[in-house]
């Protein structure tokens, strides 16, 4: 453990978000020597997702209560540099977290009145009472819209014929969470892949898909006319939703189907280059649902994004769809940290070297030039480059001017419940009475982030006060109120516990500073859906590193891979060669089934129509 | 017809030194490299072995130098369907660590992953540090199984890897546990986006 780093390097890279990953695979797999540093004991940084022991410890850690897990050595500074050389120091911590605030708002164990057998025997009852309830609530309610009376008699109609579905909640205790506390993962910053993105496309190229596993996001809701439906994408989708009139379909298809070649069709937004998406969709003459799914769940357009924007994005999701799974979006299972460390096993894998809980003290500089860099355990490291994620740079460099509010939750039960699990996506636009538009992810166990039985809820948004108040509206509209003691007649999910907290969007760092040859900074993570920027800004710099050099071009398979001295050994040689032939095979085999598959779609979605 | 019937990811983990490339290079090649060449470039090494008369192919990963300081990705830990826990005996550090690695695996592994504990270098019997019965106590207490291995000698080596082929197999057969391809490729559950090619688009 207390072997010294070498001491030179291409590059030296602080920070192990998505960004410096990307780079730092980028930059090792064309032969580059790397070291890799992060000041946390876990990858992945302000993209980290954490199982509930050790978002607890991130919790103590941002709240005061614990201490960096730097490895930190005395020893003099000075004595580490020439004389003609500069030091700048570095800070060692973070200052991208702000506001932490956890609440659990359920006992600790459950009481000994309620043992098990108790439970059950007065668990029918309770069912009972529940369906009298809901039943009398949702009468009320549709007694205020004639159109509404109409869906909750078909929805009590399906209740029927499955009694009791969702109604009985389990009464869950502090200990059953904790008893699962492996299967959390709570990333700090969730984030989704477009099916037809830049980061899944990278990881195609790159052959960097391999070390991950993707589920396919399985609904995109939205809220419209006070509630919960599922937004009809697709063209199956838009034929078989009960939501839209036929004029709406004839509407919402031709939309889209422009919008999927909005490129070649510039007579169709002229005049609308420097107006609003939002204007543009007006002035299309569509029903207000359709301008609302379109808008709001679609391009996820808030009232100043640009037409061309929107229509950007509206197309981005369109054609990502029917790709992988039902809609446009793929989720990493494990979460969003899992990403940024497949890159750095590349950068691993080509001879990168990786120490966490160890970082810089400070940059070494020459003449404006960077020379390398101190480390915490009075190291002198040097390097040609120095890349940086924005939160390492010199302190007086470190102002962040947006940031984002976060909540996450943990529930008792989906928002939109119904026979099978869920990955979902919702966007709240600001028009519904929230200062900013909120993004919302439930995740079930599907998304291996989450415990049978149990939800969590991601919300997020631009910061305008602090992450409780930002978002408390959205809470309450969507949740039973957050207060200790489960009830268990209420329809609403419970949340079981809370974290509160805001995280910078390090890609507003004031740029300025010295400009120092050599250094390069990188932003974290956005309040966008996916990954996109963080590819665009690294490949940005790889270019400028390292003009005309391609970008994490696929590595070789590994079951193509002659080591030397195996020519040697002839009968191995032709083991493996076999092996290659057997390997064509199954990809072959591969899309054959794919064919099938897809084949087996078509057939269905042409039903659907019908 | 597939050419194998079964795709199982093994992982190897241990201190720096104690032989892990070693084992699978004596494994997957016959052979026992000189000296510390590290393997730039090289992911896992693939062994296709044969179990009662099926096709079982070994996916070994190694963890590409970033145990050195202690920095593996919790990604090198998922899905793993067995794992090799590596000490040198002629080393106490390397055994004196090995909680710490056993904690890692608590954390990031699946919950029943079949895993074994591995005394290699058993040929350096006169600097041997710990005796085999600690290792053996060490693995029974954990659950783990054990062996002691000379990768320089090819001694236990290929038993060590087709007991978890074997065993790992059996496991399979019950349905106890999901082989590595079907988790990925072929159930259509979870999605391997790079053996789809498809592009069925939305108009």
């Amino acid at each position: 453990m207390d072997e010294k780093l070498a001491t030179e390097y291409d590059a030296i890279i602080l920070g192990t978000g998505m960004a410096e990953c990307i780079l730092a695979a980028a930059l090792s797999r064309i032969g580059n020597k790397v070291l890799h540093l992060d000041r946390n004991d876990y990858y992945s940084g302000d993209w980290a997702g954490f199982n509930l022991q050790a978002v607890q410890k991130w919790i103590d850690h941002h709240t005061g209560l614990q201490d960096s897990d730097l490895n930190q050595k005395e020893f003099d500074i000075e004595s580490l540099k020439e004389e003609n050389e500069q030091l700048t120091s570095l800070p060692l911590s973070s200052n991208t977290v702000r506001n932490v605030k956890h609440a659990v708002y359920i006992s600790d164990e459950i009481p000994v009145a309620l043992s098990p057998d108790v439970e059950s025997t007065s668990l029918a009852e309770i069912a009972e009472n529940c369906k009298n309830e809901e039943a009398e609530s949702k009468s009320a309610d549709s007694a205020d819209e004639g159109e509404r009376e109409e869906e909750a008699s078909e929805e009590e109609e399906a209740s029927e014929e499955e009694p009791v579905a969702t109604v009985i909640k389990r009464n869950w205790c502090v200990q059953d969470l904790k008893r699962e506390w492996r299967k959390f993962n709570l990333d700090l910053m969730p984030k989704v892949l477009y099916c037809r993105g830049s980061m899944v496309e990278l990881l195609i190229s790159s052959d960097i898909a391999k070390y991950c596993e993707f589920r396919s996001i399985t609904r995109v809701l939205t809220l419209l006319k006070g509630q919960l439906q599922k937004v009809p994408c697709s063209r199956a989708d838009v034929f078989a939703s009960k939501q839209v009139s036929m004029i709406e379909k004839r509407m919402l298809m031709k939309l889209l189907t422009f919008c999927l070649d909005y490129e070649s069709q510039p007579q169709e937004y002229a005049g609308f280059e420097d107006k609003s998406f939002a204007e543009f969709l007006q002035s299309k003459k569509l029903s207000a649902s359709v301008v609302h799914f379109v808008q709001h769940a679609i391009a996820r357009a808030v009232d100043s994004t640009s037409c061309l924007e929107g229509l950007a994005v509206t197309k981005k999701f369109l054609s990502s769809l029917g790709r992988y799974g039902n809609t446009a979006f793929l989720w990493p299972m494990y979460g969003a940290g899992e990403l940024p460390q497949a890159f750095c096993r590349v950068c691993a894998v080509f001879g990168g070297t990786y120490c966490l809980k160890r970082t810089a003290v400070a940059m070494v500089t020459e003449d404006q030039k960077v020379k390398g860099i101190i480390d915490t355990e009075g190291q002198r490291l040097n390097a040609k480059w120095l890349i940086m994620e924005s939160s390492y740079r010199p302190e007086p460099e470190r102002i962040y001017e947006k940031w984002i509010s976060r909540a996450i939750l943990l529930t008792d039960q989906s928002l939109v419940p119904d026979n099978s699990e869920h990955i979902s996506l919702l966007n709240l636009p600001k028009a519904d009475g929230f200062a900013e538009a909120v993004s919302v992810f439930e995740l079930s166990s599907l998304s291996v982030a989450s415990p049978q039985d149990l939800y969590v809820v991601h919300l997020s948004c631009r910061m305008t006060k602090d992450a409780e108040t930002d978002l408390m509206p959205v809470i309450e509209k969507l949740f039973a109120p957050l207060k200790t003691g489960i009830s268990y007649c209420n329809s609403k999910p419970q949340v079981l516990m809370s974290l509160f907290f805001n995280l910078a969007d390090t890609n507003s760092c004031k740029s300025g500073g010295k400009n120092i040859d050599g250094v390069y900074s990188v932003g974290g993570p956005t309040d966008d859906l996916d990954f996109d920027r963080a590819i665009s800004e690294a490949r940005k710099i790889f270019e400028e590193l390292c003009p005309g050099e391609e970008f994490l071009p696929k590595a070789p398979n590994p079951e193509d891979i002659i080591l030397e001295g195996e020519e040697n050994e002839g009968q191995k040689g032709s083991g493996f060669e076999k092996e290659e032939e057997e390997e064509k095979k199954e990809d072959e085999k591969k899309e054959e089934k794919q064919e099938e598959k897809e084949e087996r779609e078509e057939k269905e979605e042409n039903k659907d129509e019908e | 017809m597939e050419d194998y019937k079964y795709l199982f990811k093994v992982v190897l983990i241990g201190n720096a030194g104690v032989g892990k490339t070693c084992l699978v290079r004596r494994f997957t090649q016959g052979l026992f490299p000189p000296g510390q060449g590290a393997t730039i470039g090289v992911d896992f090494m693939i062994k296709t072995v044969e179990i009662d008369g099926e096709k079982v192919k070994l996916q070994i990963w190694d963890t590409a130098g970033q145990e050195r300081f202690r920095s593996i990705t919790q990604g090198y830990y998922r899905s793993a369907n067995a794992l090799i826990v590596v000490y040198d005996i002629s080393c106490q550090p390397t055994f004196d660590c090995l909680p710490q690695w056993l904690k890692e695996i608590e954390h990031y592994a699946s919950t029943k992953v079949f895993s074994y504990l591995v005394g290699n270098k058993s040929d350096r019997a006169s600097q041997r540090e710990i005796p085999a019965y600690v290792g053996e106590d060490f693995a029974r207490l954990h659950d783990m199984e054990f062996i002691e291995t000379s990768a320089k000698e090819a001694d236990n080596v290929d038993s060590l890897f087709y007991d978890i082929a074997k065993e790992l197999t059996r496991l399979a057969r019950q349905n106890s546990l999901r082989s590595h391809v079907s988790e990925t490729d072929l159930s259509g559950g979870s999605t391997s986006i790079s053996s789809i090619s498809s592009c069925c688009r939305f108009s």
